[in-house]
């Protein structure tokens, strides 16, 4: 990482926060938090792969983190197969 | 010894290093989810809770804090940048400015909390308390997980605090500063990274 690239992901991060924030003044609905979550999404994978070295990592960093998606996609999965089909 | 074999370059400690804070990351990641999974729980059974108190929520104070751990990221990779590049002292108070932004937060944090609680709205200082018999509070079911949440959260800014704070100060003694601040500004940016979910979850519930 170089400092003009972590500027250009600081830029970024604000303009992500500025949409997030603007967009709540729109009235969407359901669409208003889905919006909301892709923001948070696009912010987190750029601290991600840029600040915290992703983009460049070793197999076994990056399993790590998949090892993480895989677990919570587990405990959400079926914590929700339960609930909506009550 | 070069000074950067010294460092830790190119002799398997950095991968070492960074593969274990990952794991540990991971886990931390499990803790944060579970309790994202609970507040996701509690939104669906309790649509109308989850908008009224969010809405309570003061959006400016959320979106200030947001900026604020956004920039103490930034400043902190810079110092990253500026450790490999072997400038030690600009990469020193690059970190001092990290723990300050992060006292920041958490300063804007304890004050919404005490206006929160001020009006009734937190648990702790809930009407019921004092009163058994008063109706729940209508939002009650939000400031559960708002507190949680926030609370957990913000122990951490806390712990990273210290973490880069003494890091900082003892950055003469440490045998490789700049793999130790490697290590320690991944958990930073996860910190980070978590707030950057909470944030729209808790301040961006229902329409402004």
């Amino acid at each position: 990482m170089t400092a003009r690239l972590a500027v250009v992901t600081y830029v970024g991060l604000m303009a992500l926060l500025a949409l997030t924030v603007g967009s709540s003044f729109i009235p969407l609905g359901p669409a208003n938090t889905v919006l909301n979550l892709a923001i948070a999404i696009a912010k987190a994978a750029l601290i991600g792969f840029i600040f915290m070295h992703l983009r460049r990592s070793s197999v076994l960093v990056s399993l790590s983190v998949v090892t993480l998606v895989f677990w919570l996609a587990i405990l959400f999965s079926l914590t929700f197969v339960d609930l909506l089909t009550r | 010894m070069s000074a950067a074999a010294d460092q830790g370059e190119g002799t398997g400690i950095r991968p070492a290093g960074e593969f274990g804070m990952f794991v540990f990351l991971v886990s931390e990641g499990l803790l944060f989810g579970a309790l994202i999974l609970a507040y996701a729980f509690s939104r669906m059974l309790n649509p109308g809770a989850f908008a009224a108190g969010s809405a309570a929520l003061s959006l400016p104070l959320g979106t200030l804090n947001t900026a604020i751990l956004l920039t103490s990221s930034f400043v902190l990779a810079l110092a990253t940048v500026f450790a490999d590049g072997r400038r030690d002292g600009i990469a020193r108070i690059a970190l001092a400015a990290t723990v300050l932004l992060g006292l920041a937060f958490l300063g804007i944090k304890a004050f919404e909390y005490f206006d929160e609680a001020q009006r009734g709205l937190m648990p702790f200082r809930a009407e019921r308390l004092r009163d058994p018999f008063a109706p729940m509070s209508d939002t009650r079911p939000f400031f559960n997980a708002y507190l949680v949440l926030t609370g957990t959260h913000a122990v951490h800014v806390l712990s990273g605090m210290g973490l880069l704070g003494g890091i900082a100060l003892l950055w003469q003694r440490l045998k490789r500063p700049s793999q130790a601040l490697t290590l320690a500004a991944l958990y930073w940016h996860f910190i980070d990274v978590i707030w950057v979910f909470f944030f729209p979850l808790l301040y961006l519930v229902g329409p402004r």
